[in-house]
């Protein structure tokens, strides 16, 4: 039935669906903006202008519903004076006593002359008891008792003023707001006779030192990882971004499992537009549980279809720092050591944080590296192919006959030993990751035997192809995006069967046809291969070399961040002598 | 809801060269030389110069209609029917551009390397490219062609290069060539080999401001003008007159000739990637010019249901020619000798009612 309607569904015409396309433009607040940046973008803010204006209505109209459906789910205070009819619910949501880690502390405050009944929730095991103890505890049943001037405020402002000592006290309206917090590590503290109740911070996960990231290794450039603790994470990029409009914005993703996560931007660069349709989708998503980013990226991303990552995940703090001062947007979620961050382009992909702590001729040998290895990951089997069944007459005539000889005693068509080694590479890949540490030795062993001596001894595959795929193996190393590694590894197979139907014709056509893909495709409203395809200012310079660092002057044009320009046009100041005293000049006269 | 698509310069002007410049892959520089004999590189000079003047005029008469389109023009300066007939006349060139470049381009990777391949085999690869680009729309064709036609001018160029050491001035001689009169007077109908810019007049829309149109159809042509040249020069300069004549593939001839030491001597397989690239392109962006027009001709709203019925039509009709020689008779001495009419006349003369009737469009 479902493959008849499928069938059906392909056969015949339908009327395109209402999209909700989202296009990242100009910002009209972007006051901070530079007139000669203005000036120097004419080009691209007129391509903009020029954009359909039924697709801002659209965006508005999006806003505007966003905003109502926001202003509509937020949840009226639910918690009633009575201590008891309070501690029904909260043995009912936490399906008490069934739930055998939650612990509810009862004991009684005095406070004023009068003994208040209240109780503390919190899962053992997510908090700091001594905290609780010495913090939480002990000053509402020891220190409520001391006499300490007040003037006659309610018991609300006394408690929190007078009596709890604890850095991050916050008081909640709903029964939500405190099964959140205590989910997250924090306790719930519920008083007789107030209709609000108390979180506090008080987490310690059993978790994850700061380590170094296992997937972006550099030579040069910090050496921190992110963990799988949200805070430690935002503190992370904190840390190193020491800028006063860095903002970070809670938000809850997972209907049952309630995950926090944190948009994190700098506001007065971020693209205003930019910043609210993350906030959008990801508010948007509808899932009863979300344990890691690489689910979160699969909700959010703008073409599922697409092989290559249109988000970037990162374990590196210092290249969320560096992506958020361009004016991008970064996601963190708890529990997931890596951090998204977004828009990105199909240069982003290929570059390496490292890049950045380079010298400007270093990166830029890197980089050239990494396109030959991208090339060779992608195209270097296909080529093979193409040329040993195709075009023979390109190869030397004496190395077409040492290949020849090599392979006269092969059984199979070179696709045949194509496809068998690069399934006994991909194999062994796998293998390496799920392999237990103790013996992983012996995979070293097998895989040196299944593609070195013994397959060519057999006579199964020829010396020279082993060399094709170890070679396409370590280009695919060399990519330094973990998701477009994958990409990269799956298309190779296409251009394989591609080179095997039709030689250099059947790779220009996959080469075409995922040209024609990528161009098509967007990342948060950015186009995927910005800013070469649509070309904008900086163009094809940008997307493949980095100029020093004093010259990178402006944020990416396709950013349309609010601030155009990181640096002015001369940020050497030292260059120019008589920017600052004549010292120097009189010096040298002197001398 | 359709979202409008809008494009700068470099990516109009990208669409226009190679459409204009893959025929340098086909047979142009032979026809260069069959028509002017030795002078070749003195007629493309003359043929672009009376496409640029052609374009001028044009130009000057579309000022008022800054954003419209060739079959907007019609139904100003002839209602419907006016615009009915044009599109039809639209549909039946590119058509025949995108039927005989399709057969062409197969039968040429057939006899260079899918020798043992059938010819529907390889079309069918230009197919599912044609369809795929008509699918993705025009953005995604522009963005491809932004980048992936600089490959192709830097791949071209490299060949040129490649056999610098091989040119002859004396196989230029004489200078005339086949004669003045061949040249400028039989040859001025062979100003149709820039008869792709007619898809300018239908990208207007996509260009909007007038001031867009004018400069990537001088640059475009321009740029056109130079390969064009440049291919004429280095083809009839390498290979002497009668030689040159018998040349089928004039470029594939020109890049067997690369030789870089003992290692490198038969390079030209790897330029069957800009050939094949240009070529996809070329049949793809026709296509979805044959689809566009037939939307607007007959004011559909939808395109994408035409897709698969078109292509099939295409790929039919490219297989009614029993040879190469009878496809190349068609293109050659009925379509290149009179699709200037299409390309320059008929724009002059749609313009020129359009202001007769004084029915200025509202901006």
């Amino acid at each position: 039935m479902d493959i008849k309607k499928r069938i059906k569904n392909l056969l015949f015409f339908h009327e395109p669906q209402m999209e909700k396309p989202f296009i990242l433009k100009e910002d009209s607040s972007s006051d901070g903006r530079d007139n000669s940046d203005i000036e120097k973008n004419k080009e691209g803010s007129r391509k903009k202008k020029n954009e359909d204006l039924l697709l801002l209505k659209k965006l508005e109209k999006i806003k505007l519903t966003d905003k109502k459906e926001g202003s509509d789910k937020e949840e009226k205070p639910d918690i009633s004076k009575q201590l008891s009819e309070n501690k029904r619910v909260i043995e009912e949501r936490f399906s008490i006593p069934l739930n055998g880690d939650l612990i509810i502390r009862k004991f009684d405050i005095t406070v004023k002359d009068s003994v208040i009944a209240a109780f503390l929730i919190f899962f053992d095991g997510l908090v700091d008891t001594k905290v609780i103890n010495d913090d939480i505890l002990q000053p509402l049943m020891l220190l409520s008792n001391l006499d300490i001037k007040s003037d006659g405020e309610n018991i609300l402002n006394y408690i929190r003023s007078h009596i709890l000592p604890h850095n991050q006290l916050k008081e909640a309206r709903t029964h939500q707001e405190v099964i959140d917090e205590v989910y997250f590590g924090g306790c719930g503290l519920y008083i007789d006779g107030l209709d609000t109740a108390f979180t506090a911070d008080v987490k310690e996960f059993p978790s994850r030192s700061v380590e170094r990231p296992n997937t972006e290794l550099v030579i040069r450039g910090p050496q921190e990882g992110f963990t799988e603790s949200l805070r430690s994470n935002t503190g992370l990029i904190r840390k190193r971004l020491m800028d006063q409009k860095l903002i970070t914005e809670n938000i809850i993703i997972g209907k049952r499992s309630r995950t926090p996560c944190s948009i994190m931007y700098l506001k007065d660069i971020a693209n205003d537009s930019l910043v609210a349709e993350v906030r959008r989708r990801l508010k948007s998503i509808e899932v009863d549980h979300i344990m890691d980013t690489g689910e979160l990226e699969q909700f959010i991303e703008d073409n599922p279809s697409l092989p290559i990552p249109q988000i970037m995940a990162t374990e590196r703090p210092d290249r969320v720092c560096t992506m958020l001062t361009e004016g991008r947007v970064a996601i963190v979620m708890h529990g997931s050591p890596f951090a998204l961050v977004v828009p990105i382009t199909s240069s982003d992909i290929m570059y390496s944080a490292e890049d950045q702590y380079l010298r400007f001729p270093y990166s830029n040998m890197l980089r050239i590296i990494r396109i030959l290895a991208l090339l060779m990951s992608l195209l270097l089997p296909g080529i093979f192919l193409a040329i040993t069944n195709y075009h023979h007459e390109m190869i030397p005539t004496d190395l077409l006959l040492a290949i020849l000889s090599a392979r006269e005693k092969v059984p199979f068509p070179s696709v045949v030993e194509v496809f068998l080694m690069e399934i006994s590479f991909e194999l062994i890949r796998e293998a390496g990751i799920r392999i237990p540490g103790p013996i992983g030795p012996t995979l070293g062993i097998i895989g040196a035997l299944i593609l070195g001596q013994a397959a060519v001894e057999a006579n199964i595959v020829s010396p020279i192809l082993i060399i094709v795929v170890a070679v396409t193996g370590l280009g695919s190393f060399a990519i330094p995006n973990f998701s477009a590694g994958f990409a990269f590894r799956i298309l190779r197979f296409g251009f394989i069967i591609l080179a095997a139907i039709s030689g250099f014709l059947g790779i220009t056509v996959g080469l075409v046809l995922i040209g024609l893909w990528m161009v098509n495709a967007k990342s948060f409203g950015v186009p995927f291969v910005s800013p070469v395809a649509p070309r904008t200012s900086g163009g094809f310079s940008d997307a493949v070399f980095k100029s020093p660092v004093w010259k990178q002057e402006k944020r990416p044009d396709y950013m349309n961040a609010k601030r155009g320009r990181k640096q002015p046009h001369i940020s050497r100041r030292w260059i120019k002598r008589d920017v600052e005293s004549n010292k120097p000049d009189s010096e040298d006269n002197n001398g | 809801m359709k979202k409008k698509t809008v494009f700068g310069n470099w990516e109009a002007g990208a669409i226009i060269s190679n459409l204009i410049c893959a025929k340098v892959f086909l047979d142009s520089p032979r026809l260069a030389v069959e028509t002017a004999g030795t002078a070749a590189w003195m007629f493309t000079i003359y043929v672009s110069i009376l496409a640029i003047i052609g374009f001028t005029v044009i130009q000057r008469l579309y000022k008022p209609y800054e954003g419209k389109d060739l079959m907007d023009i019609a139904e100003l300066a002839a209602g419907n029917i006016g615009r009915v007939f044009v599109g039809l006349v639209i549909i039946l060139c590119l058509g025949w551009s995108t039927t005989a470049y399709m057969r062409l381009f197969s039968e040429n990777m057939k006899l260079i390397s899918l020798t043992t391949s059938p010819l529907s085999f390889v079309e069918l690869f230009y197919v599912v490219c044609l369809v795929v680009g008509a699918y993705l729309g025009m953005e995604a064709l522009s963005r491809l062609h932004a980048f992936t036609v600089i490959i192709i001018a830097a791949g071209f160029l490299l060949i040129m290069l490649g056999v610098v050491n091989y040119i002859d001035l004396g196989n230029l001689l004489p200078i005339l060539g086949n004669g003045a009169e061949k040249i400028f007077i039989k040859g001025a109908s062979k100003v149709s080999a820039f008869f792709e810019i007619l898809v300018l007049f239908l990208l207007a829309p996509f260009l909007k401001k007038y001031q867009n149109f004018r400069a990537t159809g001088y640059w475009s042509l321009g740029l056109s003008a130079v390969f064009l040249l440049i291919s004429s020069f280095v083809f009839s300069s390498v290979f002497p007159y009668p030689s040159s004549l018998e040349r089928t593939i004039p470029i594939f001839h020109i890049a067997r000739l690369i030789k870089l030491g003992r290692f490198f001597q038969r390079v030209e397989s790897l330029f069957l990637f800009i050939w094949a690239a240009s070529s996809l392109l070329y049949i793809s962006v026709t296509f979805y010019f044959i689809l566009f027009t037939f939307q607007k001709t007959f004011q559909l709203d939808y395109y994408k249901p035409l897709i698969i019925p078109f292509a099939i039509i295409i790929m039919s009709v490219s297989f009614i020619p029993s040879d190469f020689t009878e496809i190349i008779g068609y293109e050659v001495n009925l379509f290149r000798n009179w699709a200037w009419i299409v390309a320059f006349v008929m724009p002059v003369l749609l313009l020129i009612l359009a202001r007769l009737r004084k029915k200025k469009p509202a901006r």
